[in-house]
């Protein structure tokens, strides 16, 4: 039975680019850990933060509102947050919530990494 | 720069941290520009930062046009009128942004619930298998009702969720099967409180808990932990448990509907099981056989169910051929069970057997060894000879019975008892002359005891002496059909509530 324990880990640094893998609930304590996370590495000077969803399903409304702070921020920094591997759940979600409005949401790390890569 | 551009300039920074040490910054601002060694603002009754120090603070408000933003800073200090305007403009800008956010993320909030409602009903009713249900079900409550931990019970007397998957072991508790189907975040209730969660749901601080209640009684269970808010939880409210009552409300649906598909599936299994043995057991019964020189043998049986405990068969044995027509006790699966083993005991033993007494007796103790003490079998056995010699025993069987041509008929009653029924029984040879044409019927008692449509009276072995009697000279397997027929009439084609057999043997012309 898989209990949806948080776990967070920064799996790549790449110039500007983070990538920070997310598993389990997104819920107060996540997304708390979430925002530290992404402040100090924009403090770092990473201004693109991906954030990999794969393991990841299910977030609740105080998750939702403490990723809109890490948008903030991030923007903020004139920077790019991206997410990638959401569940159809999530992407809709964050379609709701206005999250895809600002950040970039990709099916896979793959496309991501491409993406992020390529200069807009 | 000058002060007010210094303070304006806040807003091109509007969501540090969330927004939330704008007033601070705006404080730490007015301090630097006012030598104020502490201070504080606010709005209304609400303290928005405050820096110690400095001693005894004077209160002044900060003109902010709709929210009556104050200013405390100490030792007396006082911004001048432009300045107090900015940080006012400043405040009151951040708190409209905040509001227009905070309304902005309530009203997505809503769509999301109803998104949710509507995604779940969609999500129940697109899966049968109910650790799936549990799942997708403990993801989305706890997710809306922001829940820290939630978990779902399932509930049955018999765990009607058997082959779903195992994840965890089950409890029993006052007759009922309570197991965790799904979890997230940490336990909730233990098997016990469970078990006890009232009909209209249970309600506490930190804890809420709800039935899910089918047609067929309770099926589940939902509870949940900890409400989350930012930095902290909140008490559940009679709201919360309203919410949750929306989803057990599907959710019952979504498992009755898995619990009737998995029995569904399950009659299928057997039913395809109970094919595939009727169809065994019927390569058991042939319709004819290879008679002896100067023979003629025709069978049929009708299972009342799909495969039945009546057996014959015609073996041949060296010293002649051995009929045996048998009737297990009993009915269904166990029964043909019985009777499988039986047919098969037959064709072992037929040939080292004496006389048709000892195949009987061994029959009596293969099925003494082989079953358990309350499986018996009553049995016809004969042995056919060249020259009409008919060598026979009957082990509690219904009368087997010799129709001469000229309609004279003759019963063959039973000589012992039972096959596996009593420690030690004895089985007696027979003997009987069949003159040509004459016709032996052996029959089980579903067709002497099938009752009557009107009155429920048994056909009889009258009836049945009086049909073979009227039939006795037609080709042998219309024999058996009409005998059938006529029981059929008798019932009134009524199902059969037993199986019914007809084993018949006639010695041809010379």
């Amino acid at each position: 039975m898989r209990v949806e324990t948080f776990e967070l880990e920064v799996a790549l640094l790449r110039g500007p680019l983070a990538v920070i893998e997310v598993g389990g609930y997104i819920n107060n304590e996540a997304g708390e850990a979430i925002v530290a996370t992404a402040r100090r590495l924009l403090e770092e000077g990473h201004r693109q933060l991906l954030f990999d969803l794969k393991a990841t399903r299910i977030i609740n409304s105080i998750g939702i509102s403490l990723l809109l702070e890490v948008l903030e921020m991030v923007m903020e920094a004139k920077g790019t947050l991206a997410f990638c591997s959401p569940s159809p759940s999530i992407a809709k979600t964050f379609q709701i919530m206005g999250l895809a409005q600002y950040a970039r949401i990709f099916e896979s790390r793959a496309a991501a990494l491409d993406a992020l890569s390529t200069p807009s | 720069m000058s002060d007010v551009a210094a303070v304006l300039e806040l807003l091109r920074h509007p969501s540090r941290e969330g927004g939330a040490d704008m007033p601070r910054a705006v404080l730490a601002e007015l301090l630097r520009r006012t030598g104020a060694a502490g201070g504080a603002v606010g709005v209304g009754p609400r303290e928005l930062a405050r820096v110690p120090g400095g001693g005894e603070c004077w209160r002044t408000t900060l003109p902010a046009g709709r929210d009556e933003f104050w200013l405390e800073l100490a030792g007396g200090a006082e911004p001048d009128p432009p300045l107090k305007l900015a940080a006012g403009v400043v405040l009151g800008s951040w708190l409209m942004r905040e509001e227009l956010k905070q309304a902005r993320f309530a009203e997505r909030r809503r769509l999301w619930e109803v998104e949710s409602l509507r995604a779940i009903a969609e999500a129940l009713g697109g899966t049968l298998e109910p650790i799936r249900l549990a799942e997708e079900l403990v993801l989305r409550v706890a997710a809306l009702l922001d829940a820290r931990r939630g978990e779902v019970w399932l509930v049955g007397g018999e765990g009607w969720w058997r082959g779903a998957g195992s994840s965890g072991g089950a409890t029993l508790l006052s007759g009922h099967t309570y197991r965790v189907a799904a979890r997230v975040g940490g336990p909730v209730l233990t098997p016990e409180e469970a078990a006890k969660i009232p009909d209209e749901g249970w309600l506490a601080a930190t804890r809420m808990a709800l039935p899910v209640v089918g047609r067929r009684g309770r099926v589940g269970v939902l509870a949940l932990a900890e409400r989350e808010v930012r930095g902290g939880t909140t008490p559940f409210t009679p709201a919360d448990l309203d919410t949750l009552s929306l989803y057990a409300a599907q959710a019952a649906v979504a498992f009755e509907n898995a619990a009737l598909h998995g029995e569904a599936v399950e009659r299928e299994r057997l039913e395809r099981e109970l094919e595939l043995a009727a169809s065994i057991q019927k390569q058991l019964l042939p319709a004819s056989f290879a008679a002896p020189p100067g023979f003629e043998i025709a069978a049929r049986s009708d299972a009342c169910r799909h495969v039945g405990g009546d057996i014959y068969d015609v073996v041949e044995a060296g010293q002649g051929s051995v009929l045996m027509l048998a009737d297990v006790a009993g009915k269904g699966v166990p029964a043909a069970l019985m009777a499988s083993s039986l047919h098969a005991a037959v064709h072992l033993l037929a040939a080292g057997s004496g006389d048709i007494g000892e195949l009987a007796h061994r029959l009596h103790q293969h099925l003494l060894a082989a079953t358990p003490a309350n499986k018996f079998a009553t049995a016809f056995m004969a042995r056919l000879a060249a020259d009409g010699t008919l060598e026979y025993t009957s082990a509690g069987h219904t009368p087997a019975l010799l129709v001469f041509e000229e309609g004279r008929v003759e019963a063959l009653h039973p000589v012992g008892p039972p096959l596996g029924l009593l420690p030690d029984p004895h089985y007696s040879s027979q003997r009987a002359w069949l003159p040509p044409g004459t016709v032996l019927v052996a029959f089980t008692d579903g067709l002497s005891e099938a009752p009557s449509a009107s009155d429920g009276e048994e056909y009889g072995v009258e009836r049945i002496r009086d049909a073979v009697v009227r039939l006795r000279h037609e080709p042998l397997p219309r024999l058996v059909d009409g005998l059938f027929a006529d029981v059929d009439r008798h019932t009134g084609g009524a199902a059969l509530h037993d199986d019914r057999s007809v084993l018949a043997l006639r010695r041809s012309g010379m």
